[in-house]
């Protein structure tokens, strides 16, 4: 059975799209992006993730889906990632959220400690760490009507370390913060009511930091830290196509990170694909929706942990539960509204590699909370 | 009929081995990108890992693995540093550990900034008050920062940080964090000499010859000196480099003179009581 699809929309594009061939364009494209995801891959900073350059999340559900969340339709009280979803939405909905993880009070205390003035406390909490730290936050505000969405991201951040060697302390450090303005729509094909496309426009503005360095080389010259600015206007494609059945199959594909202007620091032009394979079981009565999921990006360069199992469950139009299983990352969530609170909580576990020899896992609690309407 | 079912079936097989070959292709691409993601060569693995083992703990397998690059590759300074880091570590000289003599040092730079200052309305007393009460202060400051320093105590550990130091000392001349850290070492081992190698050979009186003095002054300057020349070849601001080169002529010059001082035939065989900031220092007398 297939979702409603608005045939009479005014979006409806006269294309006549030919679906035995989606994949293989998709894969083309794979192949085109590929090589040029190398220069990410070698300029990594070991210990730390590059959080700036994940797909960003608004909220809880897409904290715990990671990139999945490009190949899953949202919950009732989310805004879908793939912006093709959004072709032949039923759906009208403001919402003002905010959402961080139990790490950003660490951050926050550190930020105390240097506004006392206490930087050799700082310090030395920054190096008693026993392992590596993530801590993000963000907040969103987002309008979605049917086939359409924009939204405004006033504060997204995060924060990540990991010291080595306490005698001579060489520290690895991802800092970001960034505010952005999205506008997003969905399309149907009119050849082919199963084949939807979608496009988002996403411009960024953000300060970041990413390097590791060698503490005492700091002492001796604080201002060898540069932290980078960029401005950046990125468009991301999406397709999905629908296959008939009870099953009501969907493949899905994304190229996000297709930075078409950019001021400040340069980024390479990187695109990442994700692609999806989508069902949901017809057991389930259309509440639970499961993909399985695969992340062209460059920062994962384990090839098994490209591949993620991501999830939705559905109670009707007042809860969801997402859930996402990967080899080096797992979570699980659920967020809720009653009335216009929404608030949501969650738990995500992500393996972080130092180096070849070992794997660190980072564990986070999130919590979210927001308005609904 | 027949010829288009043909056509239709031969558009999928068409289509379905071109979807095929894409996938292969692109596993391939994948298989291809992911091969380029391996770590870095051979000879940055030895100092990832060795860093690995000082961070868990496993310093004498970090220094094995250190002390056959160093001797295999002498100019390598990445692995020097690393090395003389897992001799440290072995001594029990973890960076936390400097933390309180960091703070005294800090607030020693904030001296001059917490004086007052004599101004147009005040005088010429008041503005030589204030700079004797902040010579007080950075004297006890000093002998604050030097009574926080982390000193190993067994024999093994300070033999640790004795090769840490050597380890450095054989890479030549060292610019920034190494300088750095070398001169932090070498401040650790001025500590632990002052109780011995540079041990004032002082009565129960806390008298020592006034020509014996002069001789200490001279022989710990050489130290002090080679500590700030670390410092200011450690700081990547010319001016702030500058100003340690010329605190450290300025030390030079005061101890010769002092030296010259206790050792002028008429003073050299007289005995003196210990200056009170350096009982306290270095407990001479106890």
């Amino acid at each position: 059975m297939k979702r409603p699809i608005n045939q009479t929309t005014p979006t409806t594009l006269t294309t006549r799209a030919k679906p035995g061939f989606l994949p293989g364009i998709i894969v083309i494209i794979v192949l085109l992006v590929s090589s040029s995801q190398l220069v990410w891959a070698q300029s990594a900073v070991s210990g730390v993730p590059n959080l700036r350059l994940r797909y960003p999340s608004l909220g809880l559900s897409q904290y715990i889906l990671g990139s999945s969340c490009l190949s899953l339709r949202s919950g009732p009280m989310d805004l879908d990632c793939n912006p093709a979803y959004l072709a032949g939405a039923d759906k009208t909905i403001f919402r003002a959220s905010v959402a961080a993880n139990n790490q950003v009070s660490t951050v926050n205390d550190y930020r105390e400690q240097l506004d006392k003035g206490d930087s050799i406390g700082m310090v030395n909490s920054l190096l008693n760490q026993s392992g590596p730290m993530q801590a993000e936050a963000t907040s969103a505000i987002w309008y979605q009507h049917d086939w359409w969405a924009v939204g405004y991201v006033p504060f997204s951040g995060g924060f990540a370390s990991y010291v080595q060697n306490p005698a001579y302390p060489t520290v690895s450090a991802d800092v970001f913060k960034e505010s952005s303005l999205f506008a997003k729509a969905g399309f149907v094909s009119a050849g082919d009511e199963n084949l939807q496309f979608g496009v988002q426009a996403r411009y960024v503005e953000r300060q970041f930091f990413h390097q590791q360095f060698d503490l005492l080389d700091v002492i001796g010259s604080p201002g060898s830290l540069q932290i980078q600015g960029q401005k950046v206007f990125y468009l991301e494609p999406g397709v999905n196509y629908q296959f008939d059945g009870n099953w009501e199959s969907e493949v899905s594909a994304t190229l996000t990170r297709v930075a078409i202007y950019q001021t400040g620091a340069q980024d390479p032009f990187s695109p990442v694909i994700d692609i999806g394979l989508t069902t949901s079981p017809p057991f389930a009565d259309g509440h639970f929706r499961t993909t399985t999921h695969y992340s062209n990006s460059p920062e994962i360069t384990d090839v098994l942990s490209r591949f993620t199992q991501g999830a939705i469950f559905d109670f009707g139009k007042v809860a969801s539960v997402s859930a996402s299983l990967g080899k080096s990352s797992v979570g699980l969530g659920v967020n809720g509204h009653y009335q216009s609170v929404e608030l949501g909580v969650g738990w995500r576990s992500e393996d972080i590699s130092p180096d070849q020899w070992n794997t660190v896992q980072v564990s986070t609690y999130i919590f979210e909370a927001g308005l609904v309407f | 009929m027949v010829a288009a079912e043909g056509r239709d079936r031969l558009i999928k097989r068409v289509r379905a081995w071109f979807v095929l070959g894409s996938f292969l292709v692109s596993g391939l691409t994948v298989v291809v990108a992911c091969s380029g993601d391996k770590p870095p060569a051979q000879n940055n693995d030895e100092l990832v890992r060795a860093n690995e083992l000082i961070t868990d703990g496993q310093y004498s397998e970090a220094i094995f693995i250190l002390d056959a690059r160093v001797k295999s590759s002498p100019g390598d300074e990445k692995a020097r540093v690393l090395l003389a880091s897992g001799y440290a570590a072995r001594a029990g000289l973890m960076l936390t550990r400097y933390l309180s003599f960091a703070d005294q040092v800090v607030k020693w730079g904030q001296v001059d900034d917490l004086l007052p200052t004599a101004g147009e309305s005040g005088g010429a007393a008041l503005q030589a008050l204030s700079e004797v009460a902040g010579a007080a202060v950075k004297i006890e400051l000093v002998i604050k920062a030097f009574s926080a320093l982390p000193t190993p105590t067994g024999d093994d550990q300070i033999a640790d940080l004795k090769l840490a130091v050597k380890t450095l000392g054989d890479g030549g001349v060292l610019h920034a964090g190494p300088a750095i850290y070398r001169a932090l070492l070498k401040t650790v081992v001025l500590k632990i000499d002052l109780a011995g190698r540079f041990k004032l050979n002082t009565s129960v009186a806390c008298e020592i010859a006034s020509g014996e003095l002069g001789q200490w002054f001279t022989s710990i300057d050489s130290e002090i000196q080679s500590i700030l020349l670390d410092v200011a070849n450690g700081l990547g601001d010319a001016s702030s480099a500058e100003k340690v080169r010329a605190k450290a002529t300025d030390i030079k010059t005061t101890v010769d003179q002092v030296a010259v001082i206790l050792s002028a035939p008429d003073l050299i065989t007289q005995t003196l009581h210990m200056p009170p900031p350096l009982v306290d220092a270095f407990g001479a007398c106890k």
